[in-house]
């Protein structure tokens, strides 16, 4: 009993308490925060109940033990396969789909995970601030090196990027271009090329 | 499934049988190690129950050692058919890693079965027949970090894999981390079965001499299971380091990208694992003459480890991938500005050392208990016993819920960046979608036990009875 006023006393507060925030105040937790958080209140409640629940009598029969042990297996189980559908969840992408014209497969690489680039360079404003930011990346290169013309600059900034190191970034650059298939490769160039 | 994809396909095929493979071998690497220590324990203490432990799970051992090699060539099946780019440069990459497997295969299981097979033969040799034993538990090891070489080679080879040597391939940047974290978890898998066994056995016996035993049994299997419970957070610290060190787009994708929300669901399960190990010897130390007075520490226990659990579970936001944007405002779904900190690295690893400590802490009071006070055999509440078929249960389906992880990490390649999967299937799975699948393996599994447990336990029983 003395749980169970307790358990709803937090949510209560979990709930009531934003309303009284700003986002300003940094502390706001969204709808999402505040059912995950009673879920977690809830839990507790539960082990500490458990903590002092009376025993329970053995199975009468075998049938019932093993009916017993059943029911554990699916309710925990359950209840956690129920929770990671009800998470966020992505897509399924069918590869056909993903390819399009090379720019858009380019700017696909850009911003896929296993490439890496948006995690170190913004373009348009969004993206890391490890790097050099890329929007103007096609005018900036055509200055770099007297000698090379904006394509070969590009080319080598991704294949073997400590040739050339921007002022003032560290020589952090890793060279995954070189690991992509070339076709991949030249989309990626492409799409970098647009971004005059 | 993408509507263009049907549910039975290639993927879901390899999926369950590489799955099921690597659950049953857990088990057949994990369980001997146990066993092969409690007949030792028995032969030194001249505590007979050890003997009887020992043997009775060793009968299952040796049942579900046919059905790892039924799915293991399922597997190959599979992998030739229908992944044959990858499983040709595999076969053609490894094949004296694969020649040495198949020899090794056959040594382990002949040790096996002699060692299942004289074991009342050898009854005035003991000595030997442990040493068949170990030596079974040894070429078993090895089997496992070969194919080890291999199954981390696809997520971190070497640079250029066609032209590097075998030596290369095998010691790739996360093949130490692999073989740590499995053959930690495996002794913990191995433990907890017992324990499953044992409180099956315990829920269904009528007679008390049998209840005492199997009461015991499931005490010595947990022990085994928390203590390497305890150890296996470390060995997927360092695991996880490799795969980070080697390349950093792949921790993006575990911990911020589409991947991040399976770390919390995966939390749940390590969480609810150590906090069952706890309440299951809370439940036991309270047979304990004079263990009352422990009570109170463990009630401090579980307070520190539910709080280490919360934080521990805090997302980052709750989008699916780094790219996805919510309808609504952002802020509703991203962790608010002054409690960031819960959701970065330092507190979550804050809050794992926590939980592992404090059950660590329990786990030493318990044996201080025991040490202390003398135990009744038998007269046990059967909340503890359904605990210790909670415990496997949640085992299994987290090794079926994380070897999919390890899959996925490695995006759309069947070897990380080199070769990359072309097939129709490739895709990252959901997370609801794979932890139902995680599901179905389990109950698969499970009932399959079942089948091998009846044979073992009960038919046998049935005849020693007569
Ligand atoms: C670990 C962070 C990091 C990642 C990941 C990364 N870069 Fe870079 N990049 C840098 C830094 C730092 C520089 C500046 C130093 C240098 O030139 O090497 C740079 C420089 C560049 C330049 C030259 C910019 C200029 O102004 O001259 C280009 C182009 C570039 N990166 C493209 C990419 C692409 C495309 C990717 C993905 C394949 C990528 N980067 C991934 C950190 C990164």
């Amino acid at each position: 009993m003395r749980i169970l006023i307790a358990v709803v006393a937090i949510i209560a507060l979990i709930w009531l308490l934003p309303l009284f925030l700003s986002v300003e105040s940094g502390l706001k937790f969204g709808l999402p925060y505040r059912v995950f958080f009673s879920l977690i209140v809830i839990f507790v409640g539960f082990v500490f109940y458990l903590l002092r629940a009376p025993d329970m009598p053995s199975p009468k029969s075998a049938g019932r033990a093993v009916a017993s042990v059943a029911i554990v297996f699916v309710a925990s189980i359950g209840l956690i396969v129920l929770f990671a559908n009800l998470a966020p969840q992505f897509a399924f992408e069918s590869k056909g789909s993903a390819a399009g014209t090379p720019i858009e497969s380019g700017k696909a690489i850009f911003n896929d995970p296993n490439a890496g680039c948006f995690l170190c360079h913004a373009v348009g404003g969004a993206g890391g601030t490890r790097g050099p930011d890329l929007s103007h990346v096609a005018t900036v290169a055509s200055k770099r090196r007297p000698a090379m013309s904006a394509e070969d600059y590009l080319k080598e900034s991704l294949l073997n990027p400590s040739a050339y190191v921007v002022p003032t970034f560290d020589n952090i650059m890793p060279p995954i271009a070189q690991r992509l298939p070339p076709e991949k490769l030249n989309d990626l160039l492409t799409y970098l090329m647009t971004l005059k | 499934m993408p509507p263009d994809v049907s549910l039975i396909n290639d993927r879901v095929i390899i999926w369950v049988v590489a799955e099921l493979h690597l659950l049953f071998a857990a088990f057949v690497l994990g369980a001997p190690i146990f066993i092969v220590v409690c007949e030792y324990l028995g032969l030194r203490t001249k505590d007979d129950r050890y003997e009887r432990l020992a043997k009775e799970t060793m009968k299952i051992v040796a049942i579900s050692y046919s059905l790892t090699a039924l799915f293991g060539g399922a597997m190959t099946f599979v992998l030739v058919g229908r992944y044959q780019e990858l499983s040709n440069f595999l076969f053609k990459s490894f094949y004296p890693v694969f020649g040495l497997y198949a020899m090794l295969l056959l040594v382990e299981s002949s040790l096996m079965y002699v060692y299942w097979y004289t074991w009342d033969a050898m009854a005035g040799r003991k000595a030997a027949h442990i040493s068949i034993g170990i030596a079974l538990n040894v070429v078993g090891t090895v089997v496992m970090v070969l194919m080890n070489g291999v199954g981390s080679f696809m997520l971190t080879p070497p640079d250029s894999p066609d032209t590097a040597s075998v030596w290369q391939l095998m010691n790739n940047a996360t093949w130490t981390g692999l073989n740590l974290h499995r053959f930690i978890a495996n002794i913990s898998f191995g433990g907890f079965m017992v324990a499953l066994f044992a409180a099956i056995m315990f829920l269904t016996s009528k007679r008390e001499a049998d209840k005492a035993f199997y009461d015991w049994m499931g005490y010595i299997g947990n022990f085994i299971g928390v203590a390497a419970l305890i150890a296996l957070p470390v060995a997927g610290y360092i695991y996880t380091k490799e795969i980070f060190a080697y390349d950093a787009t792949i921790s993006t994708l575990l911990m911020a990208d589409k991947l991040a929300w399976f770390f919390v669901i995966q939390g749940i399960l390590v969480g609810f694992l150590l906090l069952g190990s706890m309440y299951y010897m809370w439940l036991s130390i309270r047979r304990i003459a004079g263990g009352a007075r422990f009570q109170s520490y463990f009630r401090g226990a579980f307070w520190a480890a539910v709080v280490g659990f919360a934080i521990w579970l805090v997302p980052q936001n709750f989008l699916s991938s780094l790219t996805a944007r919510p309808s609504g405002p952002i802020e509703a779904v991203t962790i608010p500005e002054r409690a960031i900190f819960l959701g970065l690295m330092p507190a979550k690893g804050l809050a794992v050392s926590i939980m592992v400590v404090v059950t660590a802490f329990v786990y030493f009071l318990y044996r201080q208990a025991i040490a202390t006070g003398s135990m009744v055999w038998g007269q046990i509440d059967t909340k503890a016993q359904l605990t210790l078929t909670f415990l496997p249960g949640l085992a299994v389906f987290t090794m079926a819920y994380m070897g999919p992880i390890r899959e996925l990490a490695r995006g759309e390649w069947h070897i990380f960046q080199f070769m990359p999967d072309k097939t129709p299937n490739s895709f990252l799975t959901p997370l609801g979608f794979t932890a139902s699948m995680a599901a179905v393996i389990t109950l698969i599994f499970f009932l399959l036990m079942s089948a091998i447990f009846w044979l073992g336990f009960k038919v046998g029983h049935q005849e020693s009875a007569r």
